[in-house]
């Protein structure tokens, strides 16, 4: 039995503490996803501008155009572009420039619009319509910027800048000691008011490396370019001529090709008359083409038998087919030439000057090399079936370009010379001079012909005999 | 003797019971207003700085001309980017800043080189067209729009543009973003 005091208690649960529980967690949660989705909100914003960005910086990156002006049908300047990029392009503003100064704006945000008007968009690859500017184009230069949706500017000008080329032309390509050379550069592709220098040098070799030494820079006047002044040379050898042009604000620069000079000794007579046979030949084992539309002859004016003369500028001399010659045996060579004389008649001439170029042909694009068993030869008598007295009569490797340079005396056998390596497609100028020999002029009497052909390789006996006089074979090395 | 039991409450539990309720709820209600005040404020500086960056990102801009007189500058402003283009400051100078700097912003123009023309004056439509800013109807280069504005040189001897030398335009945004872009007169 229970009293008041001891009388037991219904367990009843604190509902006041339940619901403020309830309460703050709903509040807290309310509180607490409203945040969580506000920040996700930001967040996504925030990516997503920022790949916006990034995609614009890259598209920006890819996007490449090239803008052509041009004089439009009605004389006005016009404007293509040219998607070179790897992304379309949509090309909202032209503004140009004119020679005045003044910029013309046409597109979105100017008032004045090109015909079609922008903005236009061009794809990758694709060139847009001309688009007309309305500007009459006056004398001078327009620079050209189109700006592009995404930012970005590409430039052009009208007229577009030159592409200039610089000729040359020695006065010689052979002089003798104590003989002068000047050189000539004719400007082309400049405009009719090009200006700037052209500096003229020339190279104690025939490849122009090393150092120059200057002869002159002269004013280009309305694209004409004065020649240099001549150089008198006083030291046998091989010399290259160079001359460069600086440009101007609308030609670009350009150089010309070195041009070899070979300084001779003084020599004797020369004949006076020479004419080359061109024969056809098969294909051998290697090739070099002997472009005979670059033989030059050089000759020997007011020669007297015996005494020296000045060489000339040298002519070039077509090749014809008139020649006569015995026996015409061709044998797996790739060309054979000659050159004959109906006057080679003097007594003692021993030095006669000649050039011509020579390209490596070789249908595998192997490299030839010329080196010391490289033998141009020259035969000053003609020959009987076999070979005749080829083999003892005149012959020996000359000169080579950029070789030990012209003999000052005469040969009689080979000349050893430093190699020279043709590669494949390539040409260079062979300098020669005719060694006579055993006075192969005085031979049989009469009328003689020189014949002169390029060995290289290891011939034998036998073999070159079998192909001499006619072939000029060309082994590899 | 024998009492009678009474059944009842007593009044101090009831009155505990509502006390105790009132002031959970307060409690809590006071809890859920502190919570929501600082959850606002953190949403509101966050909101603040991501979106300034974003307004950052969307804010692309370039110039691709400007032209010269001796005492003025048209600069060619193009939008590239998500949002009109405003001009917070545009600084001039060259060929380096001791030569000439003058500093054009929404309330002055600031001439801090030549020396001899050092000084500050008060942006007007004299010297900037359109004025610089964000305000209403300054200058606003549309989206995929070229826009123009024009800087005037405050008048003094020796502060002009000269033919032949190059200048620099650095643009600054209104949301940060900067160009710089140089042409010879």
């Amino acid at each position: 039995m229970m009293g008041p005091i001891g009388r037991r208690r219904h367990a009843r649960p604190g509902i006041s503490g339940l619901l403020a529980g309830l309460f703050v967690f709903v509040m807290l949660f309310t509180v607490g996803t409203g945040y969580f989705v506000f920040v996700n909100q930001m967040n996504t914003a925030y990516v997503h501008n920022l790949a916006a960005n990034d995609t614009a910086m890259q598209g920006q990156l890819d996007e490449s155009l090239r803008v052509i002006a041009a004089s439009g049908a009605g004389g006005d300047l016009a404007v293509i572009f040219q998607n070179t990029g790897s992304v379309p392009a949509n090309v909202t503003d032209v503004m140009v420039t004119d020679p005045s100064g003044a910029v013309h704006g046409f597109g979105q945000g100017f008032s004045a619009q090109t015909a079609p008007a922008l903005p236009w968009p061009v794809n990758v690859a694709a060139t847009s319509p001309s688009f007309a500017t309305g500007l009459p184009i006056v004398p001078g230069t327009y620079t050209i910027k189109l700006v592009t949706q995404r930012g970005n500017v590409f430039v052009s000008s009208y007229p577009q800048p030159m592409t200039a080329e610089l000729t040359t032309l020695l006065s010689s390509f052979v002089v003798t000691v104590g003989g002068s050379v000047f050189d000539t550069a004719t400007l082309s592709g400049v405009t009719p008011t090009a200006g700037g220098n052209v500096s003229y040098s020339y190279y104690s070799d025939g490849l122009c490396t090393g150092v120059a030494t200057p002869v002159a820079t002269v004013t280009v006047v309305n694209g004409s370019v004065p020649p240099s002044p001549p150089v008198t040379f006083g030291t046998v050898g091989s010399y290259g001529w160079e001359a460069v042009y600086t440009g101007d604000a609308d030609n670009s620069a350009a150089k010309g090709v070195c041009e070899p000079l070979v300084v001779s000794a003084i020599p004797d007579c020369v004949p006076s008359n020479v004419n080359i046979c061109l024969a056809t030949a098969s294909q051998g084992l290697g090739s070099i083409a002997i472009n005979w539309d670059s033989f030059r002859y050089y000759s020997f004016q007011a020669c007297s038998t015996g005494t020296g003369g000045s060489i000339d500028a040298g002519s070039l001399v077509a090749p014809t087919t008139a020649c006569a010659l015995s026996p015409t045996k061709v044998t797996s060579a790739p060309t054979a030439y000659t050159i004959s004389s109906s006057s080679w008649e003097s007594t003692g001439a021993v030095y006669h000057a000649f050039s011509l170029n020579v390209t490596d042909a070789d249908p595998l694009q192997r490299t030839m090399v010329l080196d010391g068993w490289t033998q141009l030869w020259f035969s000053a008598f003609n020959l009987g079936a076999g070979g005749g007295r080829a083999n003892s009569e005149a012959y020996g490797m000359v000169n080579v370009k950029n070789a030990a340079g012209i003999p000052t005396v005469p040969i009689t056998t080979q000349t050893s010379v430093p190699s020279v390596t043709i590669s494949y497609g390539q040409t260079v100028t062979l300098f020669f001079t005719i060694n006579s020999g055993g006075d192969p002029d005085n031979y049989g009497g009469g009328n003689v012909t020189p014949i002169f052909m390029l060995f290289h390789g290891t011939l034998g006996g036998s073999s070159w005999a079998e192909n001499f006089p006619l072939t000029a074979t060309f082994w590899l090395a | 003797m024998r009492y009678r039991c009474h059944r009842r409450r007593a009044v101090s539990e009831l009155v505990a019971t509502m006390l105790l309720l009132a002031m959970t709820v307060v409690a809590g209600f006071a809890l859920f207003g502190f919570v929501r005040a600082e959850a606002g404020s953190s949403e509101l500086s966050y909101a603040q700085n991501v979106g300034g960056t974003i307004q950052y990102l969307q804010e692309r801009f370039v110039v691709p001309q400007v032209s010269y007189s001796a005492s003025s500058v048209t600069i060619y402003v193009y939008t590239s980017g998500a949002v009109p283009t405003q001009l917070a400051q545009v600084e001039i100078f060259g060929p380096t800043r001791a030569a000439m700097d003058v500093v054009y912003d929404a309330n002055h123009v600031t001439v801090n080189a030549p020396a001899s023309c050092a000084g500050q004056s008060s942006a007007s439509a004299s010297n900037e067209a359109p004025l610089l800013g964000d305000a209403q109807g300054g200058f606003s280069a549309a989206v995929d729009n070229v826009a123009t504005l024009v800087l005037t040189l405050p008048s003094c001897s020796g502060l002009a543009f000269a033919p032949g030398t190059t200048y620099f335009v650095e643009l600054l945004g209104v949301a940060g973003d900067t160009v710089t872009y140089y042409q010879a007169m």
